[in-house]
């Protein structure tokens, strides 16, 4: 299947909208998703001899997916003002709020989360990663995991809570 | 776990099996890339093909030119004076002895072979020649030889009997047919030799010096620090200010490189070595813009800590990028080299060129257009088209220090510099970015056979 064109796309066809799913929540925009996904897709098919059917094929796409990403993220760092969200108190937000939410409207607040908050809640809110493993796949510590997690919950909050006001 | 935070529960639950379209030319792009891949691979096929054969041509006369320190020890190596050891002498002394017109002495062999310093010498003579009075085999004295005489001639004199007239040591035996052997000159007298005494000698004196001839191969391994020294150049006057703030931007980081190589080594010290060599060089980009604008989004809360209002604001701050910019060479040495040895140390004094194979980036630097970062590497379909794939020839000089450990290893220390003369960049890039390496390696090395 390595050289099988034909078999790569039928791949491809089958997995790039989950992927691209995927993509959208660890990027910026639509663009870098759409990098971020070329390269995952390459990368599978140059390793797609190492999958030893152990666990889905999906499964194993999809970490190939995150891992690029990942390895996206810790190439550029970005630096910006501190913002002042931590004197917002957490879960000010009933959480019916969030069940009226789109997934268009979930993405959109994901991709406006600075880098960090974005990884770190991506991995441990959506993915499911502990602390533990993030700090093992960001090289971080497991401190610092928890306190993007929490700043990023609390902006995602302000977020919301923005878009219900525009909404009423 | 993150199913307990509501928040982190409704992301999770509509997100996670979130499907998206995907672009149809996505998959071209894939497939484009994954063919330009396959061309690479193909392409590096078909230049190995070529490698090959200049390899083989290199080592081929490699060999030839080391071939040439293989042949036998030659005579002039030992102690004779060259005038007077000639095969012709020898056949002149013995017809002006012993031949006679109706008796010819026929030369069947005569050979001069050095060999544990010893000469033989054959002659087969005719039953029934050998009757002149004269014809005696002597080995005379030292002392008795006139000086103009050559040692041969100072040797041989004809028999009258094939009985056999031996002086001292001298081992000469004259069989039916007539064979005249001459044995060790070794075994001789000292004073048979003295120069001083029989003048049949040279004044200067050859050593003897017996070679062995013998070829060392070895396997090289090798790794080291490399420094890169940059030159950016402005093809055109106008991006001389984009040139400054590449320079101003990029850094150049401690880099390494690795080798693993074949030496041939003459008996003379002539070396040659080839293998392959990874190199990675590494810079930095540090970019910043300190008015870069974010939005941001905050809460105006009352007294109580309700919220009152919310703010859009727009932030404009620092954005830095600061990315870990690499470059990969893999280049085919083809090194020239002359080696000297002294007790346990080798001296190695090495040139030659590198061979580039392939040449691959990735990073980031500042873009010619906007002066913003962008992405320039070789494996990605959107980066800014800056750099070649090979980089062609690097001219290599370098010297190597070898300390043998036993009688099959030794370690090795080999600073180097390394000078790509072609630019790394594409004519269409503004810039020409040349590089120069230096190089400090530590490596083992082992004798093959």
């Amino acid at each position: 299947m390595r050289e099988d064109r034909k078999c790569q796309e039928e791949v491809f066809r089958r997995y790039a909208s989950k992927m691209m799913g995927v993509c959208l929540r660890y990027a910026r925009h639509q663009m870098e998703a759409e990098d971020l996904l070329q390269d995952a897709f390459i990368k599978v098919f140059n390793n797609i001899s190492k999958f030893e059917f152990k666990g889905s094929f999906e499964g194993w796409i999809r970490r190939i997916v995150v891992n690029t990403s990942l390895k996206n993220y810790s190439k550029k760092s970005f630096t910006y003002e501190q913002i002042g969200v931590e004197e917002q108190p957490e879960n000010s937000i009933p959480p019916e709020v969030y069940a009226h939410l789109h997934e268009e409207e979930l993405l959109k607040l994901i991709a406006a989360l600075p880098d960090g908050y974005r990884v770190v809640f991506n991995l441990y809110a959506i993915e499911g990663y502990s602390h533990k493993e993030i700090s093992v796949m960001l090289g971080c510590k497991e401190s610092t995991s928890r306190s993007q997690l929490v700043k990023a919950r609390k902006l995602l909050q302000t977020q919301i809570l923005k878009l219900q006001k525009i909404a009423v | 776990m993150s199913q307990k935070h509501p928040l982190d529960d409704t992301f999770r639950r509509k997100l996670r099996q979130y499907e998206a379209h995907a672009p149809d030319a996505l998959w071209q792009k894939i497939d484009a890339e994954r063919s330009w891949q396959a061309k690479l691979h193909n392409r590096f096929h078909y230049y190995k093909g070529g490698l090959a054969l200049v390899a083989t041509v290199v080592l081929a006369v490699g060999l030839i030119v080391l071939n040439q320190d293989k042949t036998a020890v030659e005579l002039g190596f030992f102690p004779i004076n060259p005038e007077a050891s000639t095969t012709q002498k020898t056949i002149a002394v013995v017809d002006a002895s012993i031949a006679t017109p109706s008796a010819p002495i026929t030369v069947e062999e005569n050979n001069i072979v050095q060999s544990n310093t010893s000469i033989e010498s054959k002659l087969t003579l005719q039953p029934g020649t050998t009757s002149s009075a004269t014809s005696l085999i002597e080995t005379p004295m030292a002392a008795e030889i006139p000086a103009p005489n050559t040692a041969e001639e100072s040797l041989v004199t004809v028999p009258s009997t094939p009985e056999i007239s031996l002086q001292e040591e001298n081992a000469v035996v004259l069989a039916q047919p007539s064979t005249t052997s001459f044995a060790s000159f070794a075994a001789l007298p000292a004073s048979t030799f003295s120069p001083l005494e029989t003048g049949s000698f040279a004044t200067e004196l050859k050593c003897v010096s017996f070679k062995t001839g013998k070829r060392h191969w070895y396997g090289e391994l090798s790794t080291g620090v490399t420094t890169s020294m940059r030159d950016l150049q402005a093809r055109e006057a106008e991006y001389i200010p984009y040139a400054d703030g590449r320079a101003e931007t990029e850094f150049t980081q401690l880099s390494f490189n690795t080798e693993a190589r074949l030496s041939i080594v003459s008996p003379s010290g002539v070396a040659f070595r080839t293998g392959l060599n990874y190199t990675q060089l590494n810079e930095r980009l540090d970019y910043a813009n300190e008015n870069e604008r974010h939005l941001e989004i905050t809460e105006v809360q009352g007294d109580d800590g309700e919220i009152i209002s919310i703010d859009t604001i727009i932030v404009v701050g620092l954005r830095e990028v600061k990315t870990q910019n690499r470059y990969r060479m893999l280049d085919v040495p083809l090194i020239l080299g002359y080696e000297l040895t002294h007790d346990k140390m080798t001296f190695a004094f090495n040139a030659g060129m590198y061979l580039n194979l392939t040449y691959r980036q990735r990073g980031d630097f500042i873009s010619p257009i906007d002066q913003e970062p962008v992405s320039f590497s070789s494996n990605s379909q959107d980066a800014y088209p800056a750099y070649k794939s090979q980089i062609g020839l690097g001219w290599y000089g370098s010297i190597g220090m070898y300390y043998k450990m036993n009688a099959r290893t030794q370690v090795y220390l080999e600073p180097s510099l390394r000078m790509y003369t072609q630019s790394s960049t594409i004519e269409e890039y503004p810039l020409k970015q040349n590089y120069v390496l230096g190089s400090l390696n530590v490596g083992l090395r082992r004798v093959i056979f």
